[in-house]
């Protein structure tokens, strides 16, 4: 064991620590828990930023002096394959004692048929996750010391929150599939948990049992897969099994098996041996349909757990939840988790899969910021942005940009853990969630509007924003993809239409919350933009260096130059070190690419500035905004509503404007032409997300309460043989009998 | 043992009394009744008992008179059960002032 | 041949049942107590007075159980320090290799000692539990009960051949039918006790019934003796033998009301919601539990050569059998279990789920290839089960103690005003639904693991797989109940009256309840490993009669590995006997002449006789085998 080993170790047992402390000593310690859990996440920060600096300053060393991935790290790799820092002890060890056999036989039953180790693995996607989820955590942490400040549950939430960083950063680290299964659901109790922080209200509760729910249902793909692999890989490592089911080159290593089939065997990555049980000497191998299977499991659950498409109903609910929560749980690391583990154990995947796990992210990807353009809510607008980008990551593991998607994850991390807190800011200030109230609090609190502007610019993609470069990279690998199969064209289509998107609604959300004046109906002391104060400096600091960091994160080595000039940026070549061997990464800039992410950011920012900017067309903004005012004030007819809403302009647009546009088109030409380009693009947007609303509402809501009601209903039916009448219950009994009986008898008779 | 009774009949005895037995627990709604279909069915398993210890191989591995022993035993444990039996119906009856079992389904669903 | 059981009895046996002795004279003493003390005190004085007495008896017991299962253990992992300890013919007796004790009826064993001490320790559980509030005015019959069932149980798990079985089985329920009954202000549970007891008896009898038909065939009621002369007569199974086919039936229908396995259910959800929360704690974890392992030693050795002869899951044999039922249990207890609104009604249908997933690990103990692994499954999820029901039950309790009520919907509030016993309950239902790194998690895996790891190729690897689906999505199912119950406690405001804080007894059994679920989470192999321990001599197996015929080798056929057994081989015996004796005496000559004859010359595991039966694999097994007993002779395949 490396001392590295031992540094991330302590980093993930510090935060227990500290729980165990804050736990036992609840009522003790009272408002001082704040300095433990801090303390204890601000020290595994430190050890990760150690870490972080170990490993990477060698690189760092190469990389600034200009030489690209492939002369630097990848040179050493050939030689030494990448560093990984372990640690391990047998902790599950199935099938007797193996130690003490000698002295005493009577407690030897078999050889182990599985050990499961307790191990860490951290290579260098560990190392960048340890920085981030650390670092993101402390800020949140000091963050929620002013945000949480009235509240009396304050200490039971920072308790929350240590046993949340340790659990994260055990899933970080674990070295097999059985430990991130358990710090899995570790993370999916703290979530559970922290929704219904506030369990006095009801729907508070109905949104952290619906996560739970959910999220057994992805469960369930998950215990599937990781069944079939334990069955037949006999083993549940990353390693042992990624290293072990391909050859140098990314092929599988497929032989013929006993029955004619194809299999793909399991073999040491050193010696290209195969693996064999040490019980019955067979091959550890598994058919390629299983194969296929058992990675459609555990994408399952990676589904439930980032909130893909169609489990993703879980997480707009889910901003029940104080907003430091939303901020570090629900958007910046326990939702990438699922992300993390494909990026993590991705040589398992077959092509099917990835085609699968590709189009996921792409449905994804659509239905959140089609969805996020209609909200009025900003922490909604921000819930199903997150749902949205989480699919962007996805699309781009699937297309095969693996180091692009993940770079994308931690880029996310930031920014959107930015724009939460900001969000929480805003909250704090005024008490209430409806942008339709809001407009003008740039006066009243400037640092966290400008920290939201980064924010936002930075998640639309605009040059020298982290957010450009990560999804340049998305866009790069997924036009890599459609170049070797045109069929996939919707691969490359998808997130282009959401980055439009993308930039739209944040833009949106930004004029809507800062821009202008106040549109409260109330006025003097009832307006809560009248009332907003700029928040205290422990929360608007954190603000202040995320904002920072959602810039700088993604730049490049010169300074921000967009990578088809210069090098790709640093951090994505930090994970591409550690991409899989035969994976193809960094395809080469592609103009178009770049184009098309310029594009899209431009396009959407370009609509949301002359839709909702104040100083933009007025006639446009006054109707948006009372149509939706309108739909809050009538919740009943709000359907309704809203549907004529959607086709009066529809049909005005495509049969009646036309007409006198043709007639006043000679007059008018120049405003013809926005006002229709405008309203196409407005209409055809709020069309859209409120079909994928209609179908998030009814297909995918109504199938789960469907499938529940259905459940209950056959539990309801089990009460019909259960009367009570001790005579019916033995006639029950000999009639099940006597056909059990029949049964069988037919069986063997037949 | 030629002159003997076949062992066939005394099975289709038991099985007679076994398939009363039940019938009777099915069909009477007396607690009483249905205690006495039981001990019915108690019984017709001791008749197969004995039947087959008369009629068995006698293996010298299976122990001393299995068969025998097990019959002893269930009678028994048929006593006891009598006795519980008519404690709990009694019992019944206090609560619910009815022998019928059909009465007692205060619990279900 | 299954050899001859010796026709002798040794006092020194009674050292391995001082446990049972002990409860079964202690419920004498308690109901003698209470009867004297009657008159004098006043009711909640004499309850509390007999109540303590109970507890001391159950300290005493425990003690008893610690003795038996350690002594043993300790004299033959450290003979030098027991000969110190023990004379030389106490040492030559705890060295011997054979279990049965008592003319071979019931087996003094690791596995006895082990379950032993668990049903000890839930009892005290219950007993402690039982004095937390009135709810009956006989504490002395109550208790004595308690205790006599307790016997029972033990007994039951000891059981070697069917007529201690038989008496054991219905010695333990007559007692919880009487238990059952025992709240006298309410009418319930006087119904619950009646159906129980007529449900009960019925079943008796058809498994009854059934027994005789299996006597008539084999002529023997050893467990060891049958499974020799069902393997040796052939493979027919259930197709050529409709007494066999009545008998296999018949005895599962008496099991299957004992596990309250679908469709011989339709008492459990009655009488649990009848009885007293402590009773039906009783009837849920210590009677499954001893259920669970005399049907895994009548099915996993006894008729083990019926498990599925014909190679074919679905077909003539008990795993298809199983395997149905296992699928309808699990299905049916959860979904039935959504629709209850009374928290032991509920357990009840989720202890009959429990139930379904128990059976998938026994049916896929009756295709295992190391049966002590695949048993060991199994005992480790009864165990991590019953203390969590426990936990379950002692929450019930106390609602009704406090709300006079035991919906779920009473639960309400609870998180605000006793956070730490809602926490510990909160574990309990994670333990219950399969979250990990909780024990209940491990128990899931342990036992879906065990069903999804057969032989290749083998026929029934599909349907154990499909088996194992369902249980996972009923696992799925269940959490939508046990949701019900953290939803009540956590997410609402009190409703009724006010809980009173839960007193010593009902928190201690939570408190424990919750310790042992999450302590036998993360170490969970260290219970599995004790597991797998206690279960390997419970699946002996005897030498078998060779076939008259040797069929073919089938593809598929189950080739079940040597089961390691607690002994030692020749030369180390006669090692520690000279170790022993200061080094001196000459080897074999230090035991009496009736036992000499190798490490043990009983009927179930002698070595000696085995190798008579199968010289072939003497060589084979010489240099590896610590003593270790195979049954490879069982496998015409071999030949």
């Amino acid at each position: 064991m490396k001392w590295q080993a031992g540094l991330y170790l302590i980093a993930v047992l510090v935060p227990l620590f500290a729980f165990a402390v804050q736990a036992v000593f609840l009522r003790g310690l009272k408002r001082r828990c704040v300095v433990v859990a801090t303390a204890a996440v601000g020290f595994s920060c430190l050890l990760s930023v150690i870490g972080f600096v170990d490993y990477f300053g060698f690189e760092a060393a190469w990389l600034s002096a200009g030489h690209g991935v492939q002369s630097g790290p990848g040179a050493r790799e050939a030689e030494t394959g990448p560093v990984v820092w372990r640690a391990s002890a047998d902790w599950v060890v199935l099938g007797g004692a193996a130690a003490g056999t000698e002295d005493r036989p009577g407690l030897t039953v078999a050889k182990p048929s599985l050990v499961i180790p307790l191990g860490i693995a951290v290579d260098n996607l560990g190392v960048i996750m340890f920085l981030m989820v650390t670092f993101v955590a402390t800020l949140i942490h000091v963050y929620s010391i002013g945000y949480m400040h009235a509240d009396p549950g304050y200490p039971r939430f920072f308790a929350y929150l240590s046993l949340f960083t340790f659990s994260m950063l055990g899933l970080v680290a674990s070295s097999n599939l059985f430990m991130t299964f358990l710090f899995w659901e570790l993370v999916g109790l703290c979530s559970y948990l922290l929704i219904g922080f506030w369990y006095q209200e009801k729907a508070n509760c109905v949104a952290a049992n619906k996560a739970f729910l959910v999220n057994r249902v992805g469960d369930l793909g998950m215990m599937v897969g990781l069944g079939l692999l334990w069955s037949t890989l006999g083993t549940l490592t990353f390693e042992e099994i990624n290293q072990g089911l391909r050859d140098g080159s990314g092929q599988w290593n497929v032989k013929t098996g006993d029955e004619g089939r194809d299999v793909v065997v399991l073999q040491e990555a050193r010696s290209g041996e195969p693996v064999v049980n040490p019980i019955t000497q067979e091959r550890r191998q598994i058919p390629m349909g299983l194969l296929t299977l058992a990675g459609l499991g555990i994408f399952a659950g990676c589904v439930g757990k980032s909130a893909q498409f169609p489990l993703h109903v879980w997480l707009p609910d889910a901003m029940a939840g104080p907003t430091p929560v939303s901020a570090l749980i629900h958007a910046a690391t326990m939702v990438a988790a699922g992300v993390f583990l494909v990026g993590r154990f991705y040589p398992l995947f077959t092509e099917e899969v990835l085609l699968v796990i590709a189009y996921t992210g792409g449905i994804t990807l659509l239905i959140g910021a089609t969805i996020a353009v209609v909200q009025t809510d900003y922490k909604q607008v921000l819930a199903y942005s997150t749902v949205s980008q989480l699919g962007f990551m996805m699309l781009g593991l699937g297309v095969g940009g693996w180091a692009a998607g993940l770079f994308h994850l931690v880029t996310h991390a930031f920014f959107k853990a930015l724009l939460f807190l900001c969000a929480g800011s805003v909250y704090h200030s005024v008490h209430t969630y409806e942008m339709p109230e809001l407009g003008g609090l740039l006066k009243k609190m400037p640092t966290t509007a400008y920290a939201m502007l980064v924010g936002t610019l930075a998640i639309s993609g605009a040059p020298f924003f982290a957010g450009f470069y990560s999804k340049d990279a998305i866009l790069t690998a997924a036009l890599a993809r459609v170049h070797e199969s045109p069929e996939h064209m919707l691969l490359f289509v998808l997130p282009a239409i959401g980055g439009v998107l993308t930039a739209f609604y944040m833009f949106r959300l930004w004029l809507l919350i800062f821009s202008g004046e106040s549109r409260s109906k109330h006025l003097g002391q009832g307006d809560p933009v009248a009332r907003a104060y700029e928040s205290p400096e422990i929360m608007t600091r954190p603000l202040v260096i995320l904002a920072v960091c959602s810039i700088f994160v993604g730049w490049t080595v010169q300074l921000g130059l967009p990578p088809v000039i210069g090098p790709r940026p640093v951090l994505e070549q930090m994970l591409e070190y550690g991409a899989p061997a035969w994976l193809e990464q960094g395809q080469g800039p592609h103009w178009l690419a770049l184009g098309a992410s310029l594009a899209v950011a431009g396009i959407g920012a370009g609509l949301a500035l002359l839709y909702y900017a104040p100083s933009g067309l007025p006639h446009f903004t006054a109707r948006r905004l009372s149509a939706a005012h309108a739909a809050e004030t009538y919740p009943v007819l709000q359907q309704f509503l809203l549907k004529k809403w959607y086709f009066d302009p529809l049909y005005a647009f495509l049969f009646v404007r036309p007409t006198r546009a043709l007639a006043r088109l000679f007059a008018r030409f120049d405003q013809t032409l926005v006002d229709g380009l405008v309203n196409t693009a407005a209409a055809a947007t709020a069309l859209l997300s409120r079909l994928e609303g209609y179908f998030d509402q009814f297909a995918v809501d109504g199938l789960v309460n469907l499938l529940a009601r259905a459940v209950y209903r056959l539990g309801e039916l089990s009460r019909l043989i259960q009367t009570g009448r001790l005579r019916t219950y033995l006639l029950f009994l000999t009639i099940m009998l006597v056909g059990l009986f029949a049964g069988v008898i037919a069986w063997v008779h037949g | 043992m030629e002159s003997d009774i076949p062992l066939d009949w005394f099975l289709l005895f038991a099985a007679a009394a076994f398939a009363i037995g039940l019938i009777g627990v099915l069909t009477r709604k007396n607690a009483i009744a249905v205690l006495m279909a039981i001990e019915i069915m108690l019984n017709a398993a001791n008749v197969n008992l004995v039947a087959f210890w008369r009629y068995g191989p006698l293996r010298p591995e299976a122990g001393p008179i299995p068969g025998l022993v097990l019959a002893v035993m269930v009678l028994t444990v048929a006593a006891a059960e009598v006795a519980v039996g008519i404690g709990l119906i009694l019992l019944c009856y206090r609560r619910f002032k009815a022998a019928d079992v059909d009465q007692y389904d205060t619990l279900s669903g | 041949m299954p050899s001859t059981p010796p026709i002798s009895f040794d006092p020194r046996d009674v050292f391995f049942i001082t446990p049972q002795v002990v409860l079964a004279v202690w419920g004498l003493v308690v109901l003698l107590a209470d009867l004297a003390l009657a008159r004098r005190l006043a009711e909640t004085a004499r309850r509390q007075v007999v109540g303590k007495l109970a507890l001391v008896g159950v300290g005493l017991a425990l003690a008893a159980a610690l003795a038996v299962m350690l002594v043993p253990l300790f004299a033959r992992a450290f003979p030098e320090d027991a000969s110190a300890w023990f004379r030389r013919r106490t040492l030559d007796y705890l060295f011997e290799n054979d279990p049965t004790i008592f003319l071979g009826t019931i087996a003094g064993d690791l596995e006895t000692g082990t379950f032993n001490l668990v049903f000890v320790l839930l009892l005290g559980l219950v007993t402690w539990l039982s004095l937390a509030w009135k709810f009956t005015e006989e504490w002395g019959e109550y208790l004595a009960l308690l205790f006599w069932a307790t016997v029972g149980m033990m007994f039951l798990s000891a059981a070697e051949e069917f007529i201690t079985l038989f008496v054991a089985l219905e010695t333990m329920t007559i007692c919880l039918y009487l238990a059952t009954s025992l709240e006298k202000a309410r009418r319930r549970s006087a119904e619950g006790g009646l159906k129980y007891f007529v449900y009960g008896s019925v079943s008796s009898a058809l498994f009854l019934f059934g027994l005789s038909y299996l006597y008539g065939i084999t002529g023997t009621t050893q467990f060891n003796a049958i499974h020799g002369l069902l393997a040796g007569a052939g493979e027919s199974g259930l197709a050529g033998n409709p007494a066999g086919m009545m008998a296999i039936l018949l005895i599962l229908a008496g099991f299957g009301f004992k596990i309250a396995a679908v469709p011989f259910h339709q008492w459990a959800p009655d009488v649990y919601e009848g009885a007293p929360a402590p009773v039906a704690a009783w009837v849920a974890t210590g009677s499954k539990i001893a259920s669970f392992v005399a049907f895994m030693k009548v099915f996993a050795n006894a008729l083990l050569p019926w498990a599925s002869p014909g190679g074919n899951i679905l077909g003539p044999g008990w795993i298809g059998v199983l395997a149905l039922i296992a699928a309808v249990t699990m299905t049916y207890g959860n979904f039935a279990a959504l629709a209850q609104r009374n928290l032991k009604r509920m357990l009840a249908y989720s202890s009959i789920a429990h139930s379904g997933y128990i059976l998938v690990g026994v049916a896929a103990l009756g295709l295992s290839t190391d049966g002590a692994r695949a048993a060991g499954a199994v005992l480790f999820y009864l165990v991590v089960y019953s203390f969590a029901n426990v936990g379950a039950f002692a929450a019930a309790a106390w609602l009704m103690r406090d709300r006079e009520n035991d919906n779920i919907d009473d639960l309400s509030g609870l998180a605000r005003e006793q956070p730490l016993l809602a926490v510990c309950i909160l574990f309990l239902m994670l333990s219950l639904i399969g979250i990990p790194p909780l024990a209940g998690f491990f128990g899931k895996l342990y036992v879906f693991m065990e069903a999804l790891n057969q032989p290749s190729g083998s026929p029934h690897a599909v349907t154990l797989i499909w088996l194992v689906a369902l249980g996972l999505f009923n696992s799925v199912v269940s959490a939508f109940y046990y949701v019900r119950v953290l939803r009540a406690m956590f997410l609402r405001d009190a409703t009724g009256r006010r809980l009173a804080p839960a007193d010593t007894p009902v928190g201690l059994s939570i408190l424990a309840a919750t310790a042992v679920v999450i302590v036998f989470g993360p170490f969970s192999d260290s219970l599995m490993s004790v597991m797998q321990a206690a279960a390997a001599p419970m699946l002996t197996v005897p030498a078998t009669v060779p076939p008259l015929d040797a069929p073919r080798p089938r593809p598929g056929k189950v080739v079940r590995k040597p089961v390691p057994r607690f002994e030692y081989s020749k030369e180390e015996m006669e090692r520690m006997r000279s170790m022993a004796n200061g080094g001196a005496g000459p080897p074999g000559g230090v035991r009496p002449a009736a036992k000499s004859a190798g490490p043990s010359a009983k009927a179930k595991n002698a070595p000696a006789s085995k190798t008579e039966n199968a010289p072939a694999s003497k060589a084979n097994n010489a240099p590896a085998s610590k003593g270790a007993l195979g049954d490879s002779t069982r496998t015409p395949g071999q030949n």
